[in-house]
């Protein structure tokens, strides 16, 4: 029962980090900038929550204006920081340089308003559901209610509409997306704000459950980053089923180890992928993309 | 005419490559550009449709000055490029790689109806539309970009190669479909080769490129014929 408990615990934490992880790869793939300030928009997501709740916002509304903010600091940051870079032709390394700067930045500021302790958003103990001797929570049932409703939509949104259409030209061969008339900043401006919303998705839950800190986004977007490379550069899909991959085996490293080894897991993971599998799992679907 | 390229110069960073070009194409009209490697006919098709910017001269197409326009904004006015080697969005469907031909366009409803009208053209594109591009033969491939420009109903398509890679028997297939755009479609044709015979046969027109200027200008059956053109397709 324990290792059932902890498979439920794991698909759950494991639908968050995919929602993180598909962002960072729809990112990724349509830019090819490696956007580490995506921690960075994803904690400040929780932040907004947080502090309209305690404004006292009704929660649901208080999600959708987190949301909408997650979205825009996102398209802020390809704006301000990203896009000047790209008009003087920057390397893929100045980029990466530049958004490690943006998220020590960001996380600074957030520590500077808000202090480095945990801020806790919701009072009292989780909601909880028993189902024999397994216990559901709140959030592994709205985590499970957003994956099923967010990545069927964003499937719908990728392959049947003219924009998601352009985002997958666009990470195919962008030089050929421009022929074809594709208005590459304005397309940007999109990757940004779906990649951000689906951080969004996952800090209100994950700020619910455990509270918002500075530091939070870096660790989830560590794992996100680690789920892209276990699922296959390239493949969106595939980020998902890392992202998944890594929330189980996380937890049911629970079942013979500490808490302190999920890092090691994780790392593990990636160290096992980089060395005898660097294409992913599903690596032999991944884009053969030009750079 | 509906392009009209003036005095056009371009090239990459400090390094020109056209020096002074003067080129035009009619209504219906399929001209061809020839001339050795190197001799700058992939980048005076760039230049054209705007991939590198013009340092000197104006192209006009239907009556307007496009010199400074973006690609996309020209995509709009009524032009498509096809690129060297064919290419298409190797890891979208081929249905995908339709759709999107029809991206820049205004009315997006008429584009299911539009891909139809060009997979009657190519019917390779209907039985494998749900194929991978990237999967396709090099016959299909050709189409399929050809067939991607048409769904934006141009009025100029500039093809770079058309021929580049195929068998000698889908060469044909491919010249005539090109012409069929010209005759039966009301489209323009502006097609560079390297390989001479075959493009001279359909163009109405052709020009010869030697070291980003035109060298040679005149009607197509004229300079198959001419005992020139092989002294002009080396740029001597």
């Amino acid at each position: 029962m324990l290792f059932l408990q902890l498979l439920i615990d794991g698909l759950a934490s494991g639908a968050l980090y995919a929602l993180t992880a598909v962002g960072f790869a729809i990112i990724y793939n349509g830019t090819r900038i490696l956007h580490m300030a995506h921690a960075a928009v994803f904690t400040c997501g929780g932040y907004i929550l947080y502090v309209l709740v305690k404004l006292g916002l009704h929660p649901a509304i208080a999600v959708v204006f987190a949301l909408a903010g997650a979205a825009c600091l996102g398209v802020a940051i390809d704006r301000v920081v990203y896009k000047p870079l790209r008009a003087r032709k920057s390397s893929e390394a100045a980029l990466f340089v530049a958004s490690i700067g943006v998220l020590t930045l960001l996380q600074s500021v957030y520590a500077i308003i808000f202090t480095t302790d945990t801020l806790y958003v919701r009072q009292g103990t989780l909601e909880t559901f028993d189902i024999g001797e397994i216990r559901l929570t709140i959030v592994h049932i709205i985590a499970a209610g957003i994956a099923i409703v967010v990545f069927p939509a964003l499937q719908l949104f990728l392959t049947k509409t003219r924009y998601g259409r352009a985002m997958r030209a666009l990470a195919d061969n962008p030089n050929l997306a421009i022929v074809r008339g594709v208005n590459v900043e304005r397309l940007y401006m999109l990757i940004f704000a779906v990649g951000s919303l689906l951080a969004g998705f996952a800090v209100v839950l994950i700020a619910y459950d455990l509270g918002v800190r500075p530091e939070m986004g870096f660790s989830v977007i560590f794992v996100s980053l680690v789920a892209v490379i276990v699922g296959g550069v390239g493949y969106l899909p595939g980020a998902a089923a890392g992202g998944f991959l890594l929330g189980i085996l996380q937890n049911l490293s629970l079942w013979q180890l500490s808490g302190r080894w999920m890092d090691v897991i994780v790392f593990g993971a990636l160290l096992v992928f980089l060395v005898f599998r660097p294409q992913g799992i599903f690596g032999h679907l991944q884009s053969t993309r030009r750079v | 005419m509906l392009l009209d390229v003036s005095g056009l110069c371009a090239g990459y960073g400090s390094k020109q490559v056209i020096r002074g070009v003067d080129l035009q194409v009619g209504e219906r009209e399929v001209v061809a550009v020839l001339g050795h490697n190197g001799a700058g006919k992939s980048s005076l098709m760039h230049a054209i449709f705007g991939v590198i910017p013009a340092t000197a001269g104006r192209i006009a197409f239907a009556g307007q000055d496009i010199t400074n326009m973006s690609p996309s904004d020209k995509v709009v006015a009524g032009m498509g490029y096809s690129p060297q080697g064919g290419e298409s969005f190797r890891t979208l469907s081929v249905a995908d790689n339709l759709a999107l031909g029809g991206f820049a366009l205004k009315d997006q409803s008429s584009i299911p109806e539009r891909i139809r009208a060009v997979q009657e053209l190519f019917p390779p594109l209907r039985e494998r539309r749900n194929s991978r591009a990237g999967s396709l033969s090099g016959g299909e491939r050709q189409m399929l970009a050809l067939g991607a420009l048409l769904i934006a109903s141009p009025k100029l398509v500039i093809l770079d190669e058309p021929s580049g890679g195929l068998s000698p028997m889908m060469v044909d297939k491919m010249y005539e479909a090109i012409r069929n755009v010209a005759d039966n479609l009301g489209a323009s044709v502006l097609l560079v080769e390297q390989e001479a015979n075959h493009a001279l046969e359909i163009a109405d027109r052709a020009y010869v490129l030697g070291n980003g200027k035109v060298i040679y200008e005149g009607p197509a059956q004229e300079l198959a014929k001419s005992e020139k053109l092989g002294d002009l397709l080396l740029g001597l």
